[in-house]
């Protein structure tokens, strides 16, 4: 192996880490705060302990110094609390988040390349105050000695009495003892200089005379030793005589004597019981697999369903009937690579949680900041969404979180003032409905203002005064560009990114956003988003020759063209009538370029954008409606106007997919399309 | 300075290193889109990928008329694939620096933004085009 080969393992190996790092992550969230409303689960601190001892580990595998000692300083605290010397309350569990957040940057840190990371120190201020408060307390002091080289071995950090403990002691040996001459004696002696010590000989083990074997071993000895020094001594005792000794030493403080129901004696029972349940907890089995592969795979059977294209105009072409034999099958692969499509997409889905998650603590620190109590509720986190979407939509809702609990959520006095409970609610909800996954994000506080928008708006010249709107169309305000309800600049959510570039990234997706608000009673704003980036159904029309497809949910209604309805509205622009109306007319042909001469051109689509603004867009013909696979054009080259992908045909052409919104936005700004 | 595959443009030759080469096809017919370079003829598809047809001899400017294109050379730089449609595909060469000189100096500007230098192999001439300034160039 190269040296080369073994940088690669290195990173691969690192890469792991990171995975297993967000994973344990994700799971320290989602336990951390199911602990708010169950506090004091013993099960649940465990998990905890488990996963940040899990990242130390890895972390201390591959040096990474500031996350051993931070990842150590939270399992020790956390230790403590476990053991049962501190209860946990509100409080803990504030701080628990909030080291959760530490070792969330900490992980980012060093994930991005970085060799250090400075954490603040009120953190780890705040955490050694639960290192020395309750019984048994210690001031710590991590030497990196101390957990370097252990690497995935579990860590077992005790804590040292500062002054005199009592300790158990209980001590098994086994036959290869006796053999290797050793004496246990000598050991007693040992322990005896330590402190003071009571030994107890317990014979319970050893069987009827007839049933003895002689060169076993089976007595066992209880020794109770009160003692200031410190454990390590204790078990360098044993040390000597390696695995033929097996010695446990157990620090009794008063608590856990009077109560002893939480004797670690059974703390190995415990674990195991713990690891059993959380398999369970998984129930099904996962693999994981590289997201590149499966990624190849939504590829192949993208080529699979142009293939399948290609077999059925060929047999058109031959006249060859769909109730033949051939037709059957060939209708029937059809709806098998339908459904091995729909599989493999389901396979790069992961549940919304992963971004909820994340937005958890955006919405703590958020009401920090503010000054605000919010509580977070979240409902259908395991609602599955695309990979690819996924991505793109946890920026937007970081940004209508904050917006909502900076702008919404009224502060406590605020609230009760109007009588309101003081904790404000924000609730995350993720569902399906028709074919779409919607994510509301609603809030309980002061709602939208439509008079402050509207004033907002004509101040801001993005409105005429005295303009007619309805409701929704003042709400929708607030997504223009240049608009925002607060004076000041804000350090949660002024950032100089308004609703306009969360309504923009969401378009990106083919996502819509909608307003429901009531003065006095909160906001709720509504996402839908569609399932997957890698397909859509559109409709393949012919314009001058080449081949077009148009998503199918920008066409509202398909009509029949008739020129002579056309009429001239100035700079070489027509309009047509529609309903009680008119549209303007955009020529598919004047996209490429192409003067359109009036006589092809047979079929109008009413295209439709976000804003519901209409436009008849004139076409030659419509070859069919289909589902297609997208390419994304900038894999290869770059952005290009009006499409922003393409797909591939059953000819094995190319056509590109047009982008609407584009196409409004550059019609609306009055200049040429394309 | 290792192998490099020649092609020519017109009638003047061409290389680049061969380690960027991922695939040569026959040419065919890209998908046009407006208002796209004079240089890029379209998207084509290979196997399942859009990939941008570039007329490499429009775009370098050495030959004055339309030249034949009856190759596609497809070349990878870090995560892209351009297809660069070429006149013919002529063989594979070794290059050495002894017979490797620089272009002479009224050459354009835009040739020497493609082009280090011309390789001497015998009687033949063979401009050697960076692949870096190719994809620049493409993607503009």
């Amino acid at each position: 192996m190269s040296a080369d080969d073994f940088t690669d393992d290195m990173d691969e190996i690192r890469q792991i880490f990171f995975d297993e790092c967000d994973e344990q992550l994700a799971l320290l969230e989602e336990q951390l705060t199911s602990l708010t409303e169950n506090t004091g689960d013993a099960e649940k601190i465990n998990t905890i302990f488990r996963c940040v001892h899990s990242i130390k580990g890895g972390a201390a595998a591959f040096g990474m110094e500031d996350l051993v000692k931070f990842s150590h300083l939270f399992e020790s605290v956390l230790d403590r609390f476990r053991s049962g010397y501190i209860p946990v309350d509100m409080e803990a569990v504030k701080t628990f988040l909030k080291c959760k957040d530490t070792l969330f940057d900490i992980v980012g840190a060093f994930k991005d390349g970085g060799q250090s990371y400075i954490v603040a120190p009120e953190n780890v201020a705040e955490l050694d105050v639960y290192l020395n408060s309750g019984a048994g307390s210690r001031s710590e002091n991590i030497e990196m000695e101390d957990v370097f080289g252990l690497s995935f071995a579990p860590v077992k950090i005790e804590i040292d009495p500062p002054t005199d403990q009592k300790y158990s002691i209980i001590i098994n040996v086994s036959s290869q003892f006796y053999k290797r001459g050793d004496d246990i004696r000598n050991i007693l002696a040992t322990l005896s200089e330590l402190g003071q010590m009571t030994v107890d000989l317990d014979v319970a083990n050893v069987p009827l005379l007839n049933t003895i074997q002689p060169d076993q071993s089976y007595l066992i000895w209880k020794v109770l030793l009160v003692t200031d020094i410190a454990r390590q001594e204790i078990e360098e005792v044993f040390e000597w005589s390696g695995d033929d000794i097996h010695a446990e030493i157990i620090l009794l403080t008063d608590k856990i004597i009077k109560t002893e129901t939480y004797l670690p004696i059974f703390d190995d029972k415990h674990e195991e019981l713990q690891i059993k349940k959380t398999v369970d907890r998984k129930g099904i089995a996962t693999v994981r697999v590289d997201i590149q592969r499966i990624d190849k795979l939504v590829d192949l059977i993208g080529e699979l369903v142009i293939n399948q294209g290609a077999i059925q105009s060929q047999m058109r072409r031959n006249k060859i009937s769909g109730d033949s034999f051939l037709g059957n099958v060939v209708a029937a692969q059809e709806q098998l690579i339908h459904e091995l499509q729909e599989n493999v997409i389901m396979m790069r889905a992961y549940p919304i949680k992963t971004v909820f998650q994340k937005l958890g603590r955006v919405v703590r620190e958020t009401a920090r900041f503010t000054d605000k109590q919010v509580k977070l509720i979240l409902e259908g986190e395991d609602t599955e969404v695309d990979r690819s979407i996924l991505e793109k939509i946890s920026d937007p809702l970081t940004h209508m979180v904050r917006n909502a609990i900076d702008h919404g959520i009224e502060d406590s006095a605020e609230r009760l003032k109007v009588g309101k409970e003081a904790e404000g609610l924000l609730r995350l909800r993720a569902f399906q409905r028709s074919g779409r996954i919607i994510v509301e994000i609603q809030d309980d506080g002061a709602g939208l203002d439509p008079e402050r928008i509207y004033d907002k708006a004509v101040e801001k010249k993005i409105i005429e005064k005295g303009e007619k709107l309805d409701r929704d169309e003042i709400f929708s305000l607030i997504f223009e560009p240049g608009f925002s309800t607060v004076a000041k600049v804000t350090d949660v959510s002024g950032r100089g990114v308004g609703m306009d570039v969360v309504k923009k990234s969401l378009q990106q997706i083919n996502g819509r956003i909608f307003i429901n608000s009531t003065k006095g009673k909160g906001t709720t704003f509504s996402i839908s988003l569609p399932f997957t980036l890698s397909v859509i159904e559109g409709i393949i029309f012919k314009a001058e020759r080449q081949d077009f497809v148009i998503p199918v949910n920008n066409v509202s209604e398909t009509v029949i063209f008739d020129p002579a309805k056309a009429f001239h509205i100035g700079d070489g622009k027509y309009g047509y009538p529609y309903r009680d109306g008119y549209l303007s007319v955009i020529y598919a042909a004047e996209i490429l370029g192409y003067r359109p001469d009036g006589k092809n051109q047979k079929i109008c689509f009413v295209i439709e954008n976000e804003n519901e603004d209409k436009i008849a867009f004139v076409v030659d013909k419509i070859i069919d409606h289909s589902r297609f696979v997208v390419k994304n054009l900038e894999d290869n080259y770059r952005k290009i106007k009006c499409f922003s992908t393409a797909t591939i045909l059953g000819d094995g052409n190319v056509a590109f997919i047009l982008d609407v919104e584009f196409l409004f936005g550059e019609i609306l700004k009055k200049e040429s399309p394309c | 300075m290792g192998k490099s595959l020649v092609f020519s443009l017109g009638l003047q030759e061409f290389s680049v290193q061969i380690s960027a080469v991922k695939e040569i096809k026959e040419w065919s017919k890209a998908t046009a889109f407006p208002a796209a370079p004079s240089f890029v003829e379209g998207v084509v598809n290979v196997r399942g990928a859009v990939i941008p047809l570039v007329d490499m001899g429009q775009m370098i400017g050495v030959s004055s008329d339309n030249n034949e294109k009856k190759a596609i050379i497809f070349l990878r730089n870090e995560t892209k694939v351009i297809g660069f449609s070429v006149t013919n595909v002529t063989d594979i060469s070794d290059m050495d620096d002894t017979h490797f000189r620089d272009l002479p100096e009224l050459s354009s500007e835009n040739l020497k933004y493609f082009s280090n230098g011309i390789q001497s192999l015998g009687e033949r001439m063979i401009f050697s085009v960076n692949v870096s300034s190719l994809f620049e160039g493409s993607l503009q």
